[in-house]
This record gives structure tokens, sequence and C-alpha cells, in this order.
């Protein structure tokens, strides 16, 4: 929809995806062009299922791809400039400090060895040359700020002497610590109980809306999607096939693979009195041939919009 | 009156843990604390509950992979654990559990067939050409085919693979089967197809199921009865109706309320549904505010019924 | 990729070794033991004799082939017992656990604090020289790191679904350890198991130096050093040849090990989409 002079034009985006590619090895191709955009303080939720690429875009945006998995075409341009050009050193100063990673197993991700206020606290020292005894300090304050109880003993601890969902919020902390302009949450809760999720969420929600931070949130739960995100892209085995207003995705599913996914969860209070129903499989929403290969995106226009934000 | 399928009567599982100092108390991990539970022939019984609560423990000890501190475990009116406690080779034929994990549960040296086979040559069911014809009915039932039997577990998806799993349990033609977060490690689309082939082999072989899960959405899709577990006791417990249209307990409703839905949370109709009423002057048991300390004895406590098929615990 | 170059140039080696010790009947030009020439004595590599003679006129080249025969057999044989020993007690440690367990892992603990070749030096005494009495000890010394390796990857695999179904399907324990866990730890163990035989040449050639391994005048690269100590000024080939004989095998043989444990390690990891 162009617009009329007269309403506002949209922000340039903080993350735009050109056309990415990513190959294994010679000729296996994982991920067949994806394009996205994100705007400044959007939250953007990028839903899939296990081979859908979801995660493997979240890391080649923080270039965090490992070897044999290699970019082979397309562009990431992060605030204006293709970060895929940029050397080594220049891609790593960006990390941590204009964008970050939330990953889905907090024990794994975070250091044993050091106590969890040091490793905030490095986050500080590093990319804002502050001295540690200063940086200490703000850790505790961050700490604080990812509602962690007793934030200066818990500042002593180390990670296996948290909770799951703490480890979360520290990691939150971590990746908040130099209040970046993108955040990218790669199945945050998914390892959590469902008790706990609900908290973790609200809080990535929060904390980012204070500070305009953008959130990719990549996740295979369309509740948590729903919970969290504006928009949805759906990736079905390496394409994005479906990009619209969560709300919007959830009353018209667009693509048959969006269909299939949306009617194959069993809802909560959906279960009829009479007896158990049978759920609806994927293969008879949508077949073989509809998926992935070759679907066209199918998206609505980026309307204008009068907020940017979440 | 029938005799229920199983029942579980005041289990009770602790484990040791290491002491906090040299000298110090001795302290264990209380992850079933005085559970019954009963399963009617036929039914789908779910555990519902969080990590740490004890379900999986339950669900080990009626497999008879995890020893009880006390308590007991009846099939059919006879002991299961204890004393007069049926050998491995019996207790096959009466319970078998459908694992979490399809990467882990299968033998990588073992041919499908093989596996599938060896249960029947122990158990002296069938040899030679005869396994090999129940083998192939077995792995059809399951929706694959029989020539997947010459494959090894690397060459299946996930989603197969729990297929063969649940193909192993039924092999020895159970009574009951254990079904351990089956569908967890699953992708969205596949669980659907192993729900839906879990419940028509319920119908068809006439099988009673016990469901450990933490994913209410399946739960309430699929349950008879629901039992919900907090820190290895049964906070609340009743038929699915009732638990999931009238949660009592802060617990249940703290699970309930929980569930990402992404249509509740779109219209905005988030709620949950009323709680039953409970008897003036009690209050529930345990305090959800609190964590509580594994290795604190728990406060005594009660199941009262507040329906016709549900109790709820209450502290005395 | 350097991963299998070292696996090639081990196998090539190993095989070297094992293909003189097979084809030393056929191809020796001389008898080690009886074609002592006493007047040709400490000559030097000729064309009849290619690596010289020994103090006793015999020659150096046939007595390293049918050597050969005496360190491989050491190597590999007592390999097998140490595998066997360090397996069987190792699975069923981890299996079982308890006080058998702590039986299992102070039993290790112990051989690993023996020096082993003084232990294997004890037995020997015990039991007089000869081959079959070194395989007894080098046998019984040397299972601890098999043990150690056997253990720790039964306990990881112990808590798997597998081996729980197979609990639960009614087999007996030993069927579980035998079906279950052994095909499943045979990678690390063959790796240990190379790795060792290389350990077992060397220590064979040194209790047949300190003379209670094999006795002369049967050659073992061992003894033809203690034989020829004399005669490093005078024929020092005769220390150089076999001295590289046990170089070569060794190498060989450490080459094979490490280069299957990095083959079979990436195997072993299994990647989650």
């Amino acid at each position: 929809m162009s617009g009329a002079p007269s309403e506002p034009m949209l922000p340039d985006p903080v993350l735009s995806v050109r056309d990415l590619r990513i190959g294994v090895g010679r000729g296996n191709e994982l991920l067949h062009g994806v394009s996205f955009d994100i705007l400044p303080g959007e939250t953007y939720g990028l839903v899939g299922e296990s081979g859908s690429g979801k995660s493997i875009t979240g890391l080649s945006v923080m270039g965090l791809l490992k070897r044999p998995l290699q970019v082979t075409g397309g562009s990431v341009v992060f605030r204006g400039q293709d970060v895929l050009t940029l050397g080594r050193r220049a891609r790593r100063k960006l990390r941590g400090d204009r964008m970050a990673m939330v990953f889905q197993e907090p024990m794994t991700a975070l250091n044993p060895l050091a106590t969890v206020g040091r490793q905030i606290a490095e986050m500080f020292v590093i990319h804002r040359g502050m001295g540690w005894a200063q940086a200490r300090r703000k850790a505790v304050e961050a700490l604080e700020s990812v509602r962690v109880p007793a934030p200066e003993e818990r500042a002593r601890s180390y990670p296996h002497q948290l909770s799951g969902g703490m480890r979360q919020r520290v990691m939150i902390a971590i990746a908040l610590a130099c209040r970046p302009d993108l955040l990218i949450a790669d199945e945050p809760t998914t390892a959590l109980d469902v008790t706990v999720q609900a908290g973790v969420l609200e809080l990535i929600a929060e904390l980012c809306k204070a500070e305009g931070t953008a959130v990719l949130l990549v996740s295979h739960d369309l509740g948590v999607i729903a919970n969290m995100c504006r928009r949805v892209g759906v990736m079905d085995r390496g394409r994005l096939v479906e990009e619209q207003d969560t709300r919007a995705l959830f009353e018209n599913p667009l693509h048959p693979y969006t269909r299939g996914l949306l009617a194959a969860r069993p809802r909560l209070g959906s279960r009829s009195p009479a007896g158990r129903g049978r759920l609806t499989e994927l293969d008879q929403v949508v077949t073989g041939e509809e998926r992935g290969r070759e679907a066209p995106t199918l998206t609505t226009p980026r309307g204008l919009r009068l907020e940017a934000s979440a | 009156m029938k005799v229920p399928l199983l029942e579980i009567r005041d289990l009770t599982v602790h484990f040791p843990l290491a002491r906090l100092s040299l000298l110090g108390r001795k302290r264990t991990l209380r992850a079933v604390q005085g559970v019954n539970l009963t399963l009617n022939e036929g039914e789908c019984l779910s555990i519902v509950g969080e990590s740490g609560c004890g379900k999986s423990t339950t669900a080990l000890t009626v497999m008879g992979l995890q020893e009880p501190t006390s308590g007991e475990i009846l099939f059919q009116g006879k002991p299961l654990t204890g004393a007069g406690a049926p050998g491995r080779k019996e207790r096959a034929r009466i319970a078998q559990m459908v694992f979490q994990d399809p990467y882990a549960s299968l033998n990588p040296r073992q041919t499908i067939g093989r596996m599938l086979s060896a249960q029947l040559a122990l158990h002296g069911i069938a040899r030679g050409s005869e396994a090999r014809d129940r083998v192939a009915d077995m792995l059809k039932r399951v929706g694959l085919t029989p020539d997947h039997a010459d494959r090894y577990p690397h060459e299946f998806s996930g989603g197969q693979r729990q297929r063969i799993g649940i193909a192993r349990a039924l092999m020895l033609d159970p009574k009951i089967l254990v079904l351990d977060e089956p569908v967890s490690a699953l992708d969205v689309s596949i669980q659907a197809q192993i729900i839906n082939l879990l419940m028509d082999l319920q119908e068809t072989l006439g099988l009673s199921y016990i469901m450990i899960s933490h994913d209410l959405s399946v739960v309430e899709h699929v349950s008879d009865r629901v039992a919900v577990m907090y820190f290895g006791r049964v906070v609340e417990e009743g038929d699915w109706r009732s638990i999931f249209s009238r949660p009592t307990h802060p617990y249940t409703r703290r699970l309930i309320g929980s569930v990402p839905d992404p249509d509740a949370i779109l219209t905005g109709a988030r709620g949950l549904p009323d709680a039953a009423p409970i008897p003036d002057a009690s209050r529930f048991s345990p305090d959800i505010s609190r964590r509580p300390d594994p290795d604190e004895e728990p406060e005594p406590s009660t199941l009262v019924r507040i329906g016709e098929n549900h109790c709820v615990r209450l502290a005395q | 990729m350097r991963v299998r170059f070292n696996f090639a140039l081990g196998l090539v080696l190993a095989l070297l070794v094992i293909a003189a010790a097979i084809s030393a009947g056929w191809i020796a030009p001389y008898d080690p033991i009886f074609d002592a020439d006493l007047m040709n004595s400490e000559m030097p590599p000729s064309w009849a004799h290619w690596l010289g003679t020994d103090g006793q006129g015999r020659d150096v080249l046939s007595r390293i082939l049918y050597g050969a025969r005496v360190s491989l057999t050491v190597g590999l044989v007592s390999q097998l017992i140490n595998s066997c020993i360090g397996t069987a007690l190792g699975v069923s440690a981890g299996y079982f656990g308890g006080w058998w367990d702590d039986l299992v892992n102070g039993l290790t603990n112990v051989m690993l604090a023996i020096p082993s070749l003084v232990f294997a030096l004890a037995i020997m005494a015990v039991l007089g020289p000869g081959l079959p009495s070194l395989l007894i000890a080098l046998g019984l010394t040397n299972w601890s790191w098999t043990c150690r390796i056997a253990r720790s990857s039964t306990l990881s695999l112990k808590n798997q679904g597998f081996v729980q179904a197979a609990k639960t399907a009614g087999f007996g324990d030993t069927n579980i350890m035998r079906t279950q866990i052994l095909p499943n730890i045979l990678g690390p163990v063959l790796v240990i198991a190379t790795l060792g035989i290389g350990g077992a040449v060397l220590a064979e050639a040194a209790l047949s130096f300190l003379g209670v391994g094999i006795r002369p005048p049967q050659p073992s690269w061992g003894n033809m050093l203690t034989d020829a100590r004399e005669l490093i000024r005078t024929a020092p080939w005769a220390s150089i040849f076999p001295g590289l004989a046990i170089f070569i095998t060794v190498l060989g043989f450490n080459l094979l090990g490490d280069g299957l444990r990095d083959m079979l390690d990436p195997h072993m990891r299994t990647r989650r989409t």
C-alpha cells in the first residue's frame, strides 16, 4: 500500500535480511533465500519446526555459524551496514554491544567457572571500557533489572547454583547489559518449566520495550510467538513461506503449511465433552508438493504505521 | 466393585543426598511422598507437573526400574513391588514403557527387526519366520513398513523412532503402557500423528495408559483422568473435565494459566475458569508461594473430595 | 586431512611389522640361532649380511625378523588379555555400581599406582622366564586404562533409554551387558587396546633386556639389545637395528591408535538438528 504523502514514513529497519542463503559442504543448501525486515523496537518472530532453518538464520545474523555451515549468498544489513562484508574483528565488536543473543540452554551458554556477577561485569569492561569495580556495581544493577532477588548475593553465585529460570535471567542481563539495538532470542524458554516461561518472556518484552531494543524471537512454539511478537514469519524447509501480523496470521493463515501447523496443535479448552477427537495431521492439510519447494512467500505488505514499537 | 487394573498405594521414594558438611545431618530428597493413584482398565491417566515433581520417578517405580522406599503397587490386586513381586520377565508382560527421547531409546548397533524379534525369542512367544511375521505386523500397525526391519536406528527420523519405540512396547502384549513425555521431543506436526496413533492403538488393543507429561494441551486432549503433582505429592486429581473446567488447587491454576494459548492471548480472554469451592477454614497444601526445600518434612495434609470425581489436597 | 595421514602411516608401519613376523620363516636369509659363524662375528652391514652380524656371527636381519614374531605375539596377545580383563571389570563395575564398583575402582587405583614394569617383573620372578609367563605377566598388569574407559562408557550408556528398555523387556543383566552395552563401547576400548600394543612391545623389550623375558638364544629385540651392550663401539649396528625395529613398531601402533581415535570420535557424537 503506497502511502499518501501526509502519512508518516516508516523508520529504517534495524535489521534487513535479503535473500539470505546458507549452505553446508558442496551443493547442499539449507536456506534458500530468506528476506525479512525488523523495525527498531519491534518484536519479530520466526516460527518453524526443526530443520526449517530458523535457528541458523538467527546465528548467521550474529555471525555465529559454525563450519561446515556458511552463508553462500544474500545480505544482512544491520543499522545500514551489511555485516556479512565486515571483517571478523569488526563483527566481534558488534556482538554483545549492538546485537546480542540469548540461547536455549543457559547452562551451556554461561561460563561454569565464573560467577554470574563477573560474567555480566565483563560486558561493561569489554564494551564500555569500565573498570572492574564500577562494572561489578553495574552488574548488580543489571541483576536487579531482571528481577533476580537478592542481587548482591546472587552476583557471587556460580551458574550451577541457580535454577534454570534464574540462569536465563542472567543470560538476559548479560545480553541487554550494553543496551543493544537487536536481541536475538533462540528458543529462550524451551528448556524451562512452563510456569517459569511466562515470567521470562514478560521480562524480555518489558526490558526491550523500555530500551527500544528490537527482538528477533526464534521459536517452534506458536503460543510463545503469539505472546511476544507483533509480526511473525513462518519458515518451512529453508524458506520463509508466510509473514503477517501475528493476530492476522492466527485469524487468517494464508499458506497451507501455516494452516497445517495451526491445526495440528491441540488447543486448551477445545476438547468436546463427548469424547476424544483426532488431531488434524499436517499432511491432511498440506501436501508434500506444497511444502517448501518453490513456494511463494505470502506476505501482507507492511502497512504504514503510526507506532513502530511492538 | 471392579478391581482397578493398577493401584499405587502410599508410594514413597526417597534418595539420599550428600550432607552439607562432614558432620551435618543426613539429607534426603523426597522425590515421591505418599502418592495414591489408581488406573482403571481402558482408561488414560495422565500425571502432570513440572521438572522435579516426581512424576517420572513414579513412572519408573511402576516399571520396576526404581525401588520404592515404602508403599506398594498392585496389579489386579497382586503386588508388583516388594516381596511377592514378579520377576523381570513376568513384569514385561504386564507393563511396558515408551521413552521420552527417541534418539537415546534405541540401541544404535541393532537393527530394529532384531531388537523386536529378540523380545519374542526371550519370552518364547515366537521364533524364526513366525517372529518375522509378527514383527512385520507390528511395524505396519505403528505406521511403518515391514522392510524397515532391516534398518538401523540412525536411518530413521525422530517421529519414526518414536513409532519404533511404541512397537517395541507393544511387542509383548502388555496391559499397561507407561508413556513418558511421548511427544515432547518431536516437532508439532509429528506430535499430532503420534498422538493419533496412540489413541487408535488404545482403542483397538484395549490398552490402559499412564501418561507422564508437562504439556497440558496434549493432556487435556487425550486423558480420561488427570493427577497433578507438585514436589512429590498429588495436589489435585480427577477426571479431565473437572481438572480443566474447574481447576482448584493454586498450583493447578498456575500451571494451566501459564500455558501460552494463542487464541486466548490474542483475543485478550485471559482468565481461568472458577475453582471449585473448598470447605471453610481449610487451606491448600502445600503453600506454593515459596519453593519447598526437598529435604524438609512435608506438612500433614490430605486429599479431600470436592466433586464427584475430583479431589484436592488440603492442609490438615 | 591430517587425521587420515596418521592412521594411514600407522597402518603401513604396523602391517610392515606383521608381514615381517609372518614371513620370517620364508624370507630370513639365515637361521637366527644356528647360523652362527664366529669367524664372521661383528661384521658391518654387507651384501652377505644386510644388517651385519652380532657378537656370535649371527645375521642381525634374520634375528630381527624372527624377533618380530616374539614382539608381535607379546604385543597382541597380552593386549587381548588386558582388554578382556579390563572390559569385564569395567563394564560390570559401571553397570552394577555399589560395592562391586567401589572394589574395582580401588583395585584399579592400586594397579595404576604400582609401576607396571616392576609388577610384571615380580610376576616373572614367580613364573620363571619364557614366552607364556611373559604373556601372563603383561596381560595381568596393563588392564587399568581399559577398565576405566569401559566403566565410564558403560556409565554414560546405562541410563539411556535402550538399556532401560531392555530391562523392561525382561532381559537379564548379563544379556544386557553383552548385547546392549558391549557393542557400543568397543570403539574406545579398541583405541586403548591399539595404543597399548606399543606399550606391551616396549615392556617385552625391557623385560628381555633385563634378562627375565625371552632367554637367548631365542631372538627377541630386547635380548638382542642385551647381547649388543658390550659391542656398542665395535659393532653398533647390533644395537641400532633392533632399537630401530622397536621404534618403528611402537610408532606404528601408536599412530594407528591415534588415527582410530580421531576417526571414531566425530561419528560417535550424534548431531541433533
